[in-house]
């Protein structure tokens, strides 16, 4: 067994699935762009019910979190047990110990990357992506107890709120992290994906990397999505690939609710330069 | 990698104790005679504020313009740091241990265990602010400031932050081989709290006449004296004595009410998690005062 799980994580719709579609163009080397539909082959995600059911000793509810916690161990050593260097997994889940469980076990963890957005960017595309009306999603990524659901093929996860979930993952870890503005992979993409490709462990080669960023273009994946569809598309929502752009929220997001969001999370915000003062 | 995971970390908020902590285990560790005393403590520790290694790391004299400048240099001086000795060996720090700007400040690839010394923070303010040459106000904003940062002219930093978030951050660390020593512990049983991280942490054996020597000759009379007689490079400018008073509960006299009750509302959880005691008696103090 080794410690091989190289943590994609973030909260949902900052970015996390841009990255994984990065790593797969860069790390197989295609000439053309990798098909967006084929970036599950770069690693899983920690909360597919299909993992859980193969350790359950038995029928259990994947919505609640007291069934789903305490096989999480079992689905993480199953990762592990392939023996492989690297096993990337992308993870929305908040690192912490939960009743006992701890989320993100050291003796499995190689590496951490986390992706932060501006949360009043996030919070427009975590609405449209959960069919929510956006002063819900204000709600929720403000609740200590937010959590995914759990629908589709997927166990519930639990996240926090926006703050919590950030300040857990700037946290010590014992192992080698990096943390990444989304805003930064928009502005300066090669010098922030080579951050990432250095701590995988992987050499920076200056073509193979402009050709990952380009075939990983929001255009290029859009475009694909139009054409083929996205099998990670929720059923709530219209489009996986909707925006992708900083800054939206200036014509998007209602004024009292983008208060709302400094209210609650400024100190946080503060600290990643999405706020003044 | 494993092999640079050589810093034991000693961790602490300004003026909390942990130049006599350094200066303890000097007096321990080293054999008798060689124990350095205030002004080369440097042969025995290292700080992660060092200029030099910031050069080396830089490649030329380092003169940082800005946080991201310091950032993106320390990972380098830190590599260099800990491979500046073959064995584990003690790094002064008053960092945070979070990411910051995208880099871990405390980097788990160099790091082997932490050794985090807190005070309490009524008796931090004062000092803190003859440390940094403010009026206490300014000190308690400081202290109350999420992105508190303390600087060298040459621009290498401490990313210090209030002082709860700092007490949390290193306490609450997830997997990091930490021990924990209050100021207040050391001062009232120095010797217990000595052999609890001596014996039991670092897993070095108790020589009972070793350690009470070491107390002795660094003792609040003892650094006073010699920073007197001989003066301390580690002094900031402009500050008049760097050892002033080392009293436990000299807030009530140090303190207004009014600057009291502001530090007790603002920390008051991290005060019921590892000052009960205090918090009991700032309580008392203000019902009275009022």
């Amino acid at each position: 067994m080794k410690k091989s799980i190289i943590w994609l994580a973030s909260y949902p719709k900052s970015g996390n699935t841009w990255v994984r579609i990065f790593l797969t163009n860069y790390l197989l080397n295609a000439s053309k762009p990798v098909s967006i539909n084929q970036v599950h082959r770069l690693g899983l995600g920690d909360a597919i019910a299909r993992l859980y059911e193969k350790v359950a000793p038995g029928p259990f509810d994947r919505h609640v979190p007291a069934e789903v916690l305490p096989l999480r161990e079992a689905v993480l050593r199953g990762i592990v047990a392939n023996n492989a260097d690297v096993n990337f997994v992308k993870t929305h889940c908040i690192r912490r110990i939960i009743e006992g469980y701890d989320m993100f076990p050291e003796k499995y963890t190689r590496a951490s990357i986390y992706i932060v957005r501006n949360p009043l960017d996030m919070v427009l595309s975590y609405a449209r992506h959960h069919g929510q009306k956006v002063e819900d999603a204000v709600i929720s990524i403000g609740h200590p107890d937010n959590a995914t659901i759990g629908h589709g093929d997927a166990v519930v996860t639990p996240m926090s709120s926006w703050s919590e979930h950030v300040n857990a993952w700037i946290a010590w870890a014992p192992w080698p992290q990096v943390v990444i503005r989304y805003e930064n992979l928009l502005s300066n993409p090669e010098q922030e994906f080579s951050k990432i490709l250095k701590l995988i462990g992987v050499p920076v080669e200056q073509d193979r990397l402009k050709r990952a960023i380009r075939n990983a273009s929001f255009k290029e994946l859009k475009a694909q999505e139009e054409a083929h569809g996205f099998v990670e598309r929720p059923g709530e929502s219209d489009k996986f690939f909707a925006s992708g752009k900083s800054g939206i929220w200036k014509d998007q997001l209602p004024k009292e609710l983008a208060e709302q969001i400094l209210r609650d999370h400024r100190p946080t915000m503060k600290r990643f330069g999405y706020v003044e003062s | 990698m494993s092999d640079l995971r050589r810093i034991i970390w000693l961790a602490s908020y300004p003026k909390s104790g942990n130049t006599w902590m350094r200066s303890l285990l000097a007096h321990y560790l080293m054999p008798p005679g060689t124990a350095p005393d205030i002004n080369n403590l440097r042969q025995f520790t290292t700080a992660d504020v060092r200029q030099d290694f910031f050069d080396l790391a830089a490649g030329q004299p380092f003169r940082g313009q800005s946080v991201d400048d310091w950032v993106a240099v320390r990972g380098k001086a830190l590599r260099l740091i800990a491979g500046s000795k073959p064995n584990q060996h003690f790094v002064k720090t008053h960092c945070q241990p979070i990411v910051l700007l995208g880099e871990p400040l405390i980097p788990a690839e160099f790091t082997a265990a932490a050794i985090y010394i807190l005070r309490n923070p009524f008796d931090v303010a004062p000092s803190y602010a003859r440390h940094a040459s403010a009026d206490l106000d300014t000190a308690i904003d400081r202290m109350l400031f999420p992105d508190n940062m303390m600087g060298t002219p040459t621009g290498i930093y401490d990313a210090l932050g209030r002082w709860d978030d700092h007490v949390k951050a290193w306490t609450e660390a997830p997997g990091l081989p930490l021990h924990v020593v209050r100021y207040e512990d050391l001062i009232e049983k120095p010797a217990k709290a000595m052999r609890a991280l001596l014996k039991d942490f670092l897993k070095v054996p108790i020589d009972q006449p070793k350690l009470a020597r070491a107390i002795k000759s660094t003792s609040f009379a003892n650094m006073k004296k010699q920073e007197e007689t001989k003066g301390f490079r580690e002094k900031p400018e402009g500050m008049q004595s760097f050892f002033a008073k080392g009293k436990v509960g000299a807030w009530r006299e140090d303190l207004t009410k009014e600057q009291i009750a502001r530090l007790r509302d603002e920390f008051a959880p991290a005060l019921e998690r590892w000052y009960p005691e205090v918090l009991r008696d700032v309580d008392r103090f203000l019902k009275t005062a009022c």
